[in-house]
């Protein structure tokens, strides 16, 4: 069975208005799904719907085989289904780094010798060996991160879910993340949904959908999506310069592939050009 | 105003277990009327620099002269005050800066500070929020009431409505989407070009936003200046930047890419859309007369 | 000022009083404060500054940066002391300036709180120093499980502590940035009345405040998220481990309670 199953999402905080308006996709095992959109389009509530954080005001949500509804099956889901957040400084609950990888493990009950050995395989996964007994606030941002990916992969999960976990990083700490983001989708096989506004690194996913005021505008790959164009201007998103600079050289009659995503893609075909 | 840094040299809890050293040794000369931008990895002391050009941190050793006022290890906290009106700061994530009921009275606060009077302040105010993207209609709302984008623009205007000479941006734009980036980056280069004396320091980790706007770059690496140079000639030199880690603006990089591809020299020196689109043009125009 | 404060903070080390047991630690200040708080004898007294000395010099935590840190908490002392020996009306008079009477009581008085106080801050400020606060919450946690029969809720109580001690550092830095910005902006924390000074203190309160209550929010959604659900069936991360030598530091104190008790008797 598909690892996240949504179905007829609905949702809103108030009575008014809706935040997210009937969502349907399914994320397949193993594969890595960007969900794109400018701040304010429901990406992030979209998010906690799918660990259970929100409840739908309808439609259903089906992560690992569990229902978010299912109050007895919530807490298996929540280990099955880890969840980065925004904030570095605001996830990370313990005193020390060992300590933080260790919580998640706590809340399980896993016993005493196995959690040593998944805190320490964990840390040295997320390479952070010799930052065990370092206090939170003297790591950088991306560390930080990634001492919450370790409190996560320790609990084995099958699905990871990146709330915007890059925005707030230095270009250091975000290559830092997205390359632990690609150890553990292409060579763990774990799930990745990764929520972002940086459509560079959602160029990098199996899928992207993309979200605009509550609703999703498109569900389709990165390529044939930069290959539409219009969806990402209606979202507001940035094109990727590649992509941009195509669009430009078209619009000036300089005839070029329409699904160029690439930098070196770009100099090909312009390299070819007659 | 002119900002001149002499053997300026900082450490952090001096005489403690934790005693560290921020800046060691800095010298260098920022002209007014220029946009600057300091470059440098994480912990490079670059925002500790930024902040001894108003006095916010004073130097352990050494001297900062920026226009009339010199900071000194001696000099007191009084004695900046005045500073502080010409020399504002943008600081990361400004809007955790906002406390007062309505976002002009946080507005009103620095000009208040600095002796304007109320009716004064609520002019500068007004005209700040204006300039920022705050429409009049907003100005009697709790700045906790705002989305995070306006927070941000009225934190901003809270700095400018101080009428600064010199702006000092300490990753103004981090945490923003693109457009709120682009929006914002473009408000202070409009505040910077309307008078010639202005003079803007920049430090960011976003070398597209730097070499687009900034002409004159420092680049600072575990506390000490490494290199001052010109944005056009740093940000075409691709040895250099890979010397210092920085990566290529991506306009630039491209260009270069198609220049190593093609072996056609090209002008490299192009940092926006426009700027690249006219160079693409020009390539394969040129690969025309050539055939 | 407030950036040279130590007591909280923790300076790695490899002395013997870095290796005890937390607990021992604990138990061993407990008792100390409760002796010298009991004890009037100065046999007693000097020998519990002697064990004072030696616990510091034991631990080798550099003396200049130690003085740094609390010379400001030793305000405290020096107002206790000040404050008994002008209320203290026994014994002699050895100074009378009609206004006020100073009586040799209130010397004798005011000397003893204030080293009793001097002692207890060294002590605490060394147990910070030298003790991770991870072992210190931990220390704590397992000294009160006798109270969780009594419906105390001791696991909340170390949670609480532990996302405390997690926290400070943050919340000085943040508090540091909102000064730093609102100074920017022309405000003034070290100048005019004190009620101005009170006053100049909203711009940093409020912005605090806020902050603070949106990281709690998302730490509470952090936690949740990470399957917190109470202590109930959790297991535990750090072991502490009893040594020889703690029982050997707690039975030495144990004596010297013995030894001060007499004193105190005879």
């Amino acid at each position: 069975m598909d690892p996240i199953i949504v179905e007829d999402l609905s949702f809103s905080y108030t009575a008014e208005q809706l935040v997210l308006q009937d969502i349907n996709f399914r994320v397949k095992q193993g594969e890595w799904v960007a969900i794109a959109g400018h701040n304010g389009s429901g990406k992030s509530t979209l998010a906690k719907c799918l660990n259970g954080l929100l409840m739908p005001k309808s439609g259903e949500v089906i992560t690992c085989g569990r229902n978010t509804k299912d109050k007895e099956t919530i807490m298996d889901l929540r280990r099955r289904a880890g969840m980065v957040f925004q904030q570095p400084d605001n996830q990370l609950v313990a005193p020390t780094v060992a300590d933080d990888v260790a919580f998640g493990l706590e809340n399980a009950g896993i016993p005493f010798k196995e959690m040593q050995e998944r805190v320490k395989e964990s840390i040295h996964r997320m390479k952070l060996d010799g930052l065990e007994d370092r206090e939170p606030h003297r790591l950088s941002g991306g560390q930080k991160q990634r001492v919450a990916l370790a409190g996560i992969t320790a609990l084995r999960p099958e699905v990871i879910i990146l709330d915007e976990a890059t925005s707030m990083l230095d270009p250091v700490g975000r290559q830092e993340v997205q390359e632990m983001m690609r150890t553990l989708c292409r060579e763990e096989g774990i799930t990745i949904v990764s929520i972002t506004h940086d459509v560079e690194e959602a160029s990098e996913a199996d899928r992207m959908l993309v979200m605009h005021e509550g609703r999703l505008l498109a569900d389709d790959t990165p390529r044939e999506i930069f290959r539409q164009q219009e969806v990402l201007v209606q979202a507001k998103l940035t094109l990727p310069l590649p992509v941009k600079l195509s669009r430009m050289l078209r619009e000036e009659g300089i005839r070029l592939p329409q699904d160029i995503m690439s930098e070196q893609e770009l100099v090909d075909a312009l390299c070819e050009w007659k | 105003m002119r900002v001149e840094v002499e053997n300026v040299s900082f450490t952090y809890m001096k005489d403690t277990p934790f005693e560290t050293t921020a800046l060691r040794n800095v010298s260098l000369t920022l002209e007014a009327g220029v946009y600057h931008a300091i470059v440098g990895h994480t912990g490079s002391g670059k925002s500790t620099l930024m902040q001894l050009f108003n006095g916010l941190e004073k130097p352990t050793s050494g001297k900062v002269s920026v226009g009339e006022w010199e900071i000194t290890p001696e000099t007191k906290q009084r004695d900046l005050h005045e500073l502080r009106r010409h020399a504002g700061v943008v600081f990361q994530f400004p809007e955790s800066q906002l406390f007062e009921e309505t976002i002009l009275k946080d507005v009103m606060f620095g000009p208040l500070n600095h002796g304007k009077t109320k009716a004064e302040a609520e002019t500068v105010a007004r005209e700040a929020l204006l300039r920022t993207g705050m429409p009049a209609e907003l100005h009697d709302r709790s700045p906790f009431e705002l989305s995070g984008g306006q927070m941000r623009r009225t934190a901003i205007a809270g700095v400018l409505a101080m009428e600064p000479q010199l702006l000092l941006l300490d990753e103004p734009t981090a945490g923003l989407d693109p457009e709120g980036q682009q929006e914002i980056m473009q408000l202070f280069y409009d505040w910077y070009r309307e008078k010639e004396a202005r003079t803007i320091v920049l430090i960011s980790h976003d070398m597209n936003q730097v070499a687009r706007f900034a002409e004159n770059v420092v680049i600072m690496e575990q506390g000490e200046k490494q290199l001052a140079e010109k944005a056009s000639a740093l940000f075409t030199d691709e040895s250099l930047l890979k010397k210092y880690q920085l990566a290529m603006p991506e306009h630039a990089r491209l260009l270069k890419r198609l220049e190593d591809a093609s072996g056609k020299p090209l002008d490299l020196n192009a940092f926006s859309d426009e700027a690249a689109l006219e160079r693409l043009l020009r390539f394969l125009r040129e690969g025309d007369a050539d055939a | 000022m407030l950036k040279n404060v130590i007591i909280g903070q923790y300076v790695p080390g490899r002395s013997f009083v870095h290796s005890l047991d937390p607990r021992s630690k604990l138990i061993t200040i407990f008792l100390f404060m409760i002796f010298i708080f009991i004890s009037r004898d100065p046999f007693v007294l000097s020998s519990a500054v002697l064990l004072t000395a030696a616990a510091f010099l034991t631990a080798g935590i550099p003396f200049k940066f130690f003085w740094k840190g609390i010379r400001i908490i030793l305000i405290i002392v020096v107002l206790t002391f000040t404050l008994h020996l002008f209320m203290t009306q026994e014994g002699m008079v050895l100074l009378d300036l009609g206004w006020i009477t100073i009586y040799s009581g209130g010397l004798i008085e005011g000397g003893l709180i204030a080293l009793r106080l001097f002692l207890l801050i060294i002590l605490a400020t060394m147990l910070t120093l030298t003790t991770t606060p991870v072992d210190l919450t931990d220390g704590m946690e397992r000294l009160m499980k006798p109270l969780k029969r009594v419906k105390v809720p001791t696991h909340e109580l170390a949670l609480m502590m532990s996302i405390a001690l997690r926290f400070i550092p943050t919340l000085l830095e943040e508090t540091q940035k909102i000064v730093k910005a609102q100074t920017a902006r022309g405000a003034s924390f070290s100048q005019g009345s004190l009620w101005k000074r009170v006053n100049a203190l909203i711009p940093v309160l409020i912005p605090l405040f806020v902050s603070s209550f949106k990281r709690a929010e998302d730490l509470a959604i952090a936690m949740e998220a990470r399957g917190y659900a109470g202590g109930e069936g959790r297991t535990k991360f750090r072991q502490l481990s009893w040594r020889t030598r703690d029982t050997m530091i707690v039975s030495f104190l144990l004596l010297f309670g013995v030894f001060s008790i007499i004193t105190r008797i005879s």
